[in-house]
């Protein structure tokens, strides 16, 4: 750990002198200043000649990578005499560096305060890890640092369970609380208009930057999307309306309570999704009813009394609604179900889905990368009309298509540690949810794109499943599932794990997040080892 | 004891190879394999069995994940090795990744294979054959530098098929590491400076993880020159793979055509000698008192001949070796049946260290 900590020190130091020297700033000429004169070598070669000092560092530097890459470790005997043992602390003694000025930009003198960032700290082993936190939470240190760690690295359970050894073992002199702040810079639940504002502006800097769009004046993808809604051919409707009629015979319903049904259909609905969400409130009103039949009593299981009582469940959870609730009439259905009823038309009739900008700043789970590689498809199509003099609109059904191809195509070039496995994991979870999404009734109103395990077996995760630690690991770190632990539905807490936006429209399914299918740990051991 | 260099290496190819084995002669030999995937890791190992004074040390490769079939293949290949290499063979398990990720292939072959040169040998022979990259390279130079050390010779073997036995696919990890024993003064910050020279091997649907090693770099690569297989059993192997690799190449990486570096497919002194030549045109260029100074990184993948050349320029010229490690194998198709044990149909000999660099002068080639 000495070694780790000087070797630490000097990379940071050189850091320093380095990006000065790329500003052109005349390293004779800085002065490192020092909170207190002390008699080490260090820091009297700091004061008297920093070219000195930097060679210094850089032998230390030589000598330590000599220890580290050797091939075979050295003997003790030869590590107690070699240079690699000499100190190098500057961490709790340099309060700042004192340059004469930057070429053409100031002459002036600046006093600049040196800070560490320690990049990528998921490399470090678990236990290194700990120590290196521990070690920059000491409050003798006295420059800023910063240790980066990928997030997934901190949920995986070796590094989890060092974290929670340092939460739970304080330190002299250290206070988990005072001295170190956990910052998300990936992950943090944005608001969803926060973040297509967010994707609006990346398009309009993307498009400025593009002659070929420049040139006719677009400035944005939006520009080139029609805003039609679609519509089912007239062939499908009719079958539509076949299928409802069909069913209202056969479960009797009486003309008052169809009518009272379709009452609830907001008015300003395409004839197709009307027509489909009546279809779902039939199947519903058809379970709550009871049924002519003597021994036929299958639509009066508690399993499926349950379901109604989830689905208002579902609706405290469900995020991103495209209608304002409160704003509706009383008794009209609510916009999940809508949404539902319109993925529901994509699967068996194949309707667009995918359409429009909003959506597709959905689809990214607010991540930036995402939606620059989804977007990407669109403007790929929209070039080509470009060069071939075509309309530069995209319609809906376009939209729809090129966005599901492209989603795809992203899923099957996925070449990660794991991924084969993630591929079956994320394969076996989107086909329960597509089952889901596709019952009759809709149970969960917009469907799910989750699967939820209970959480007291996520907690035995490493001794239940340890070969699902790395794929769980590997999933999130390449956006492809999210977790969302202690989850509380049905008065018991969950573990969900939510498809990312990528396998969510390879699949057809709800970017509104809370909707699950209930299962256990085995289930997704299973999936992995098929 | 003396060892190979651009200027004298000996080499043999093919039937020669059989030829040099049956003739082969040593008071106290040791052949260090690898419980190999593909039948061809067996060859020379069922070749010295019949010799005397032979002891065997066979390496498996552990990894985080192992499926069964692969788990399957890789015991009936002990099962054979066993069998035909009679007492005196050990097998050592070396864990290649850790679970958490960790590349420790090298480290932990190099730990082991230290304790064997307690005793004294004549002739250490290395097949590589079944080896990963970042088990043979650290494993070679162990060998080869403690040769050079207690004089004893050290020969090194390869064999590959036209059509692998067994198809496998890998998963490699997401980050590019150094080659244990081959980071040189690669990271160091006097090197910050240095004008690097990059010269990735390209195999197929890899072009990914040469994006891992170019951000590993840094933007700090002056140059890069792919090295392409040809000639090639199958002639548009070579511009297949550029088109592959075009997008980084030539778009992201602002590479050139003129930079490419073309090798023979089933000759590693034809890549050892093109990494040579262009490595000492850079060092004269850049040797100057004012001038940056040059630095070669090689990064082996894919075709093994070609890892082989990269292998022996990276040792004569003390070259950093950027690589990314495979964590894992899936099994694309049926698996092979040990009934008939296939002959290889590529086989090298590499003379690393021995007293025949005493007396020879001039090159002596395959």
């Amino acid at each position: 750990m000495c070694l780790l900590k000087t070797f630490i020190q000097i990379k940071a130091a050189l850091g320093w002198i380095r990006k000065l020297e790329r500003l052109k700033v005349d390293i004779s000429s800085i002065k490192l200043n020092f909170y207190k004169d002390e008699d080490t070598e260090v820091q009297r070669l700091a004061i008297e000649n920093p070219e000195n000092f930097r060679l210094h560092a850089r032998k230390l530097e030589e000598s330590i990578l000599k220890v580290i890459t050797s091939l075979v470790p050295p003997e003790e005997s030869e590590l107690s005499t070699s240079l690699a043992n000499s100190p190098f602390e500057i961490f709790e003694s340099l309060r700042s560096i004192t340059i004469s000025g930057i070429p053409n930009l100031t002459e002036e003198s600046i006093e600049l305060l040196p800070m560490v960032i320690l990049d990528d700290a998921h490399e470090l082993k678990d236990k290194q890890f700990s120590e290196v936190e521990r070690w920059l939470r000491d409050r003798e240190i006295k420059i800023p640092r910063w240790l980066l760690t990928r997030i997934d690295a901190i949920g995986t359970s070796d590094l989890r369970k060092a974290i929670s050894d340092i939460e739970n073992e304080e330190q002299p002199g250290t206070n988990f609380e005072r001295d170190r702040t956990i910052k998300l810079l990936q992950g943090e639940k944005r608001d969803r208009k926060q973040f297509r504002s967010i994707a609006r502006d990346i398009c309009r800097r993307y498009f400025s930057v593009m002659p070929a769009f420049q040139m006719r004046s677009i400035n944005s993808i939006d520009d080139c999307l029609l805003r039609r809604e679609p519509s089912l051919s007239g062939a499908d409707i009719k079958a539509l309306e076949e299928k409802n009629s069909t069913l209202i015979s056969e479960a009797r319903f009486s003309t008052e309570s169809v009518e009272s049904l379709i009452e609830r259909i907001p008015p300003n609905l395409p004839e197709d999704v009307s027509k489909a969400v009546l279809h779902i409130l039939l199947q519903r009103e058809k379970r709550k009813t009871p049924q002519v039949g003597l021994f036929d009593d299958v639509y009066s299981t508690p399993e499926n009394v349950a379901d109604d009582e989830y689905l208002d469940e579902q609706a405290e959870i469900t995020e991103g609604e495209d209608l304002n609730q409160d704003e509706l009439p009383k008794k009209t259905v609510k916009s999940a179900l809508v949404t539902g009823a319109a993925i529901q038309l994509a699967h068996l009739y194949d309707r667009p889905f995918y359409y429009g900008f909003d959506r597709l700043a959905d689809c990214s789970s607010d991540n930036i990368e995402q939606f620059v590689s989804l977007a990407g498809s669109w403007v790929d199509e929209l070039e080509t009309r470009l060069l071939r003099n075509k309309p530069i609109k995209l319609d809906p059904k376009q939209q729809h298509t090129i966005l599901m191809q492209r989603a795809k195509e992203l899923m099957s070039e996925w070449d990660f540690p794991h991924c084969e496995s993630v591929r079956k994991l994320i394969g076996f979870i989107a086909g329960r949810c597509v089952e889901k999404t596709l019952e009759p009734n809709a149970p969960l109103g917009e469907g799910a794109n989750a699967f939820g395990i209970p959480q007291l077996e996520m907690d035995k995760l490493d001794e239940k499943a340890p070969e699902l630690v790395a794929v769980i690991h590997y999933g999130i770190a390449y956006n492809a599932i999210q977790l969302k632990e202690n989850y509380s539905c049905k008065n018991r807490a969950w573990c969900l794990f939510q498809l990312g936006g990528i396998p969510i429209v390879a699949n057809k399914l709800t970017l509104s997040r809370g909707g699950f299918c209930e299962g256990s740990i085995r289930d997704l051991q299973e999936s992995v080892i098929k | 004891m003396r060892s190979f260099s651009f200027d004298q290496c000996i080499a043999h190819s093919n039937k020669d190879v059989d030829e040099f084995v049956t003739g082969f002669e040593g008071e106290n030999i040791l052949f260090v394999g690898a419980v190999g995937l593909d039948q061809a890791s067996l060859y020379f190992a069922k070749q010295f069995s019949s010799k005397p004074n032979v002891s065997f040390k066979f390496l498996i490769e552990r990894r985080s994940y192992e499926l069964p079939d692969v788990t399957h293949v890789g015991e009936s290949h002990k099962a054979y090795l066993t069998e035909n290499t009679g007492a005196d063979c050990e097998f050592y398990e070396i864990e290649v990744i850790t679970p958490d990720g960790a590349t420790t292939g090298g480290r932990n072959v190099t730990n082991e294979a230290k304790l064997w040169f307690k005793q004294e040998y004549t002739d250490v022979l290395i097949d590589i054959t079944g080896m990963s990259r970042g088990v043979f390279f650290p494993l070679v130079r162990l060998v080869y530098e403690s040769g050079l050390k207690k004089g004893f010779n050290v020969h090194l073997f390869a064999s590959c098929g036209d059509s692998p036995t067994i198809k496998l696919i890998s998963e490699s990890s997401d980050r590019a590491h150094w080659m244990h024993g081959f980071q040189g003064v690669a990271e160091a910050d006097s090197s910050s400076d240095f004008l690097k020279l990059w010269v990735p091997q390209l195999s197929s649907n890899s072009a990914h993880l040469a994006s891992i090693m170019h951000s590993a770099i840094g933007p700090a690569v002056a140059e890069i020159c792919p090295l392409v297989p040809f000639p090639s059993a199958d002639p548009k192997h070579g511009d297949e793979l550029l088109w592959h690799y075009s997008e980084y190449l030539f778009e992201r990486w602002e590479g050139s055509l003129l930079n490419i570096m073309y090798a023979h497919e089933s000759d590693p002194l034809d890549a050892f000698n093109s990494i040579h030549r262009m490595h000492a045109a850079r060092e004269l260029i850049f040797n100057g008192k004012d001038s940056r100074r040059a630095l070669t990184i090689l990064s082996p993948s894919g075709w093994r001949v070609g890892s082989l050349g990269m292998l022996l320029a990276a040792i004569e010229l003390d070259l950093p070796v950027l690589y990314v490690e495979t964590i894992g194998y899936n099994v694309d198709g049926e698996l092979p049946s040990l009934a008939e044990l296939k002959k290889p149909s590529c086989l090298w000999h590499i003379w690393l260290v021995g007293d025949v660099y005493e007396n020879n002068t001039g090159n002596t080639g395959a």
